[in-house]
């Protein structure tokens, strides 16, 4: 087996093709099904050969181009740690906005982010203080584009 | 930590001030003119950007900025086919900040055709101006083998154009192959006015159903000519194209397809409140748009998006009315557009 | 003829209009540069105040901007690999690594001269056009359509070598994806079970930005990486330039580029997408190096930016001689034009004929202009890419949210952006092209569309014609070529005894 990874991910192409080939098949209407089947069909079919890839190949690392080449001494592998920090982060700040608006997010993600990483709080501060200033610059100002307010404050 | 902490809390606290500064004070306002000074109001535009609704509405805003002292923010939220834009409307706060720029067109259609994503209801909303009133008509190639309804009732196999099956085009067109008893189909699918043009000059359609100014520009070009209005009278637009009932003779159900055609489902833009604003506030709105329509600078930039002369206006109960009377025909037009999809489409 | 380019030089060169022309370009730049935003949402705004303008005024005002727009928006791509417009996706796939070489200022100069030649010059062939324009758009008809769809299509093949199976399976979802949403062939929706946030499927902006930049983002803070540039930052005026020589030393390259973006602009309703992509594919194609592709090359910076400004030459051209827009941003134009009195189409170009050549004239100039701004900006802005990633991230992570908020209004395209930004992540670790979904996913339904209809109209052999079976031609050897190129490549070694 190549990766645990790269099979995983093969895997879900299956998963995706499957669902979208039975989806497809409910849609009623020829002209609804052709396309959406015939290409789900095609990912079931890739997907399987490159799960058996995965299973039995010898390894040779293979990449696409249009993409950083791996090197075939070191298999990248994914930090789950590090990448599991990185998402919350976002999504912390996604859910953040979500609740309070742009307003208080932003600089508040940009602030806390930056102390996180160790920066000085003066310079946090400042940061987040001209990212605040930037969004409402640019948007509320400039291209009068109303910005989330956040739904404790009565958005949708 | 404990300076990390201070300045989280100096950042929150500033975050939540500030804020206060652009807010109203505590004290009721003595009346409508009073409450808009210094608000926002949020127009929601349920078209795309460039769209004639989206410009009507951008002017509206203008005066509505100079003359309420209010700021005008646009949102556009045309997803679902401008249904988001609408149910938002529907299901916004009352207070009369939050108005509604909607294609009156595809806003009665939607229910007609009992949407299950349209949660509003026509009688409920409050109204404040419908403008423009653009009847529909019949569009085929200025070169081409179909120059009259003689013509059209002596093709075979015919294909008409439309864009999705319960749009206005379609059952536009379809409500001309029902009316002129032709024998044609109507390939759905086509979803903007330029390729619909388009398809009619290379051949590809023989037609299909538009409205003059959303489609002048077509017209100019040499795409297509109108041959005939879907209603009982010429439109002021092109007073030398026939109304359909003088070419032929029409009565009956049929009579009423083309009455729906030219009272209610005409192309315009409709500007709306949620339910329930307060009663002075939509006076004092209806009071400002009668005004406006006197202006004549006013008129002449409407005229000018539109690409009408003399373009009309309904105000208030006039569109209200006209809402309600349609609510009770729904089901019987919903029955008869489905049928028509079911028999018609290619 | 000559006299009306004067009268159009005159007003296009009085004082406020070149200020108007200049304050337009900057502004627009601005909007390139931010992710998210556009003409789309500029142009609108000014659209209460054009009536007060005079006439010249006004429509400098609204030609300039959206003219510079994608400009600003290579910059974005280059430097952070976050395309500032969905025409610039492309562009990341070369000038990002660049960047990472620490070449981000070659990579700028190189796409700030391809995209301002390639919004000057097809100007001045489109005078010249204009009889041709409506016959081109004529013979495009539904089958043509789908060709030239299928066609972008098969370029997916030129993004993807090594791993077939890999390509192909991310092109697919990129078809699949494609589909969701409302059908409006037949009325139903299909994958977005009633909801009405997937009614019109997934929105181009929010998947953009996943794929290319939250995906990098994340990639380079799983990494630990302390800035984006990891070899020595060559930020100097005279690495500008090395990239603006790039331009002259594939100009042919460059000119083939500009002319099939410009053709592409021409036919309404193939968007920008199939013009960036047809040409990185051909660049990449005719490249003595396809292999590095992806890794670097300017090649693949100049190709695309030279496709999408001359893209938005051709549909200009289209919208002012025809009066049929050829994009989102060219309704509003038309909408600016009516609302200054002018009705574009054929009584234009000969009624208005000077203010026609001026309004030319005037996208060439604000290409120039908007050209020698990012010159000049471009050994600033590309010291962006060596600031600590600390710092970019949180940049980027803001100006995409707010992005994406400008352009969709739902804040559940941040569920859209996160999901897309791991796939990205995950592809571009396991080695599948996001490239080739993102292509599927812009051309597919609109493939559907094209081929549901012609065979609606035209029956099962739609694709019997002349322009279709040329395509299919080209289609053919576009997928043969990489074969073709390798079997004489191996008969050449064996020859030569190796």
């Amino acid at each position: 087996m190549r990766t645990k990874g790269g099979l995983w991910i093969a895997v879900f192409f299956l998963i995706i093709g499957l669902y979208g080939l039975i989806q497809s098949l409910t849609f009623g209407y020829w002209e609804a099904v052709a396309l959406p089947a015939a290409v789900s069909g095609v990912m079931v079919l890739m997907a399987t050969v490159e799960i058996g890839k995965e299973l039995y190949s010898s390894g040779k690392g293979e990449t696409t181009s249009g993409e950083l080449k791996l090197r075939r001494d070191k298999r990248e592998e994914i930090d789950f740690r590090r990448l599991g920090l990185v998402v919350g982060w976002v999504a912390a700040f996604m859910l953040c906005i979500y609740l309070f608006g742009f307003r208080i997010s932003v600089p508040l993600y940009a602030f806390a982010y930056l102390k996180w990483r160790g920066r000085h709080w003066l310079i946090a501060a400042v940061f987040a203080l001209v990212m605040l200033g930037f969004i409402y610059g640019a948007f509320e100002f400039g291209l009068k584009v109303s910005l989330f307010q956040g739904i404790v404050f009565g958005a949708r | 930590m404990k300076r990390i902490l201070v300045t989280v809390a100096l950042l929150l606290v500033l975050c939540l001030v500030l804020p206060a500064f652009g807010c109203d004070s505590e004290s009721q306002p003595e009346t409508a003119a009073d409450f808009y000074k210094g608000k926002t109001i949020n127009v929601i535009v349920n078209s795309s950007a460039g769209g004639s609704t989206d410009c009507i509405a951008r002017v509206l805003g203008s005066y509505l900025e100079r003359d309420t002292g209010a700021s005008v923010v646009f949102t556009t939220r045309k997803g679902a086919g401008g249904l988001e834009g609408v149910n938002y409307v529907y299901t916004s706060e009352p207070d009369g900040l939050t108005l509604g720029a909607v294609s009156g067109l595809k806003f009665m259609l939607n229910k007609i055709m009992d949407e299950p994503a349209a949660v509003y209801e026509l009688e409920e909303f409050s109204y404040l101006t419908e403008i423009g009133a653009r009847l529909s008509h019949f569009m085929v190639a200025p070169d081409g083998p179909y120059q009259s309804v003689a013509d059209l009732q002596a093709g075979e196999d015919m294909i008409l154009g439309g864009g999705s099956p319960a749009g206005t085009v379609c059952l536009g067109s379809m409500s001309v192959i029902e009316l002129l008893d032709l024998d044609a189909q109507v390939v759905t699918g086509i979803d903007e006015e330029a390729d619909r043009a388009l398809a009619v000059k290379r051949g590809e359609i023989v037609g299909y159903t538009a409205q003059i100014a959303n489609t002048q520009t077509n017209i100019d070009s040499g795409l297509i000519e109108p041959m005939f209005v879907l209603g009982t009278e010429r439109d002021p637009l092109m007073p030398d194209v026939p109304a359909i009932t003088e070419i032929i003779s029409i009565a009956g159900e049929d009579l009423e397809l083309v009455e729906l055609w030219e009272d209610v489902l005409v192309s315009s833009s409709l500007f709306v409140a949620p339910p329930g604003v307060p009663e002075d506030r939509l006076a004092f709105l209806h009071g400002l748009i009668a005004e406006w329509i006197q202006d004549e600078a006013f008129r002449a930039e409407i005229d000018l998006i539109s690409g009408c002369e003399e373009e009309s206006y309904n105000v208030g109960d006039a569109v209200a009315e006209k809402m309600l009377n349609l609510a009770d025909d729904l089901e019987y037009f919903k029955d008869l557009f489905l049928e028509m999809i079911e028999k018609y489409r290619l | 003829m000559l006299e009306a380019y004067a009268s159009a030089l005159e007003i296009l060169f009085q004082p406020v209009n070149l200020l108007v022309l200049l304050v337009a370009v900057i502004s627009g730049l601005i909007i390139g540069v931010i992710p998210g935003l556009s003409g789309l949402i500029a142009i609108p705004l000014l659209l209460p105040f054009i009536f007060r303008m005079p006439q010249d005024v006004a429509l400098i005002l609204v030609i300039a901007l959206p003219a510079v727009v994608v400009t600003g928006g290579s910059i974005s791509a280059i430097l952070l690999n976050v395309p500032g417009t969905g025409a610039n996706a492309a562009t990341c796939l070369d000038g990002y690594p660049m960047t990472q070489r620490g070449e981000g200022a070659r990579a700028i100069g190189a796409s700030v001269t391809s995209s301002m030649f390639g919004g000057v010059v097809p100007v001045f062939f489109a005078l010249a056009m204009v009889p041709l324009v409506m016959p081109l758009i004529l013979a495009f008809g539904q089958p043509e359509m789908a060709a030239l769809v299928l066609l972008g299509i098969a370029f997916m093949g030129a993004l993807t070598t090594g791993s077939v199976t890999k390509g192909i399976l991310s092109g697919m979802l990129g078809l699949l994806l494609s589909f969701v949403g409302y059908q409006s062939i037949t009325g139903i929706h299909r994958f977005s079970y009633g909801s009405t946030f997937l009614w019109d499927g997934f929105e181009l902006i929010p998947v953009v930005m996943g794929l290319f930049g939250l995906s990098e983002m994340l990639y380079l803070a799983m990494r630990g990486r302390s800035s984006i540039v990891q070899g020595r930052l060559a930020a100097r005026f005279s690495d500008v330039l090395e990239g603006a020589k790039d331009v002259w030393w594939h100009k042919w390259l460059w000119f083939r580029s500009a002319v099939i973006g410009y053709i592409i602009g021409v036919i309404p309703g193939i968007g920008a997408e199939i013009a960036i992509w047809v040409c990185y594919g051909q660049a990449k194609q005719t490249s003595k190096y396809p292999e590095k592709f992806g890794t670097g090359v300017v090649e693949g910076v100049i190709a695309p930016e030279a496709a999408n400004n001359g893209k938005e030459a051709g549909a200009l051209l289209t919208t002012m001689a025809l009066g049929i827009p050829g994009s989102a941003v060219m309704v509003i134009l038309l909408a600016a034009f009516m609302m200054v009195g002018v009705t574009p189409g054929p009584s234009m170009m000969e009624e208005h004929l000077p203010l026609a050549l001026m309004l030319l004239l005037g996208i060439a100039l604000a290409n120039i202009v908007g050209g020698v701004i990012c010159f000049l900006a471009a050994p600033l802005l590309a010291r962006v890419a060596s600031i600590h990633l600390d710092f970019i991230f949180t940049v980027v992570m803001i100006m995409i949210l707010a992005g994406i908020i400008a352009a969709t209004v739902s804040p559940l395209n941040f569920i859209v952006v996160l999901a897309f930004g791991l796939l990205g992540l995950l592809m571009k670790i396991y080695g599948y092209s996001r490239p080739a979904l993102f292509l599927g996913f812009v051309l597919g339904a609109m493939f559907e569309s094209y081929s549901l209809l012609s065979v609606k109209i035209y029956g099962s052999f739609f694709f019997a014609r002349p322009i279709p079976l040329a395509l299919f031609a080209v289609i053919i050897i576009v997928l043969a070529l990489p074969y073709i190129r390798g079997a004489v490549s191996r008969i050449k070694r064996r020859s030569k005894g190796v």
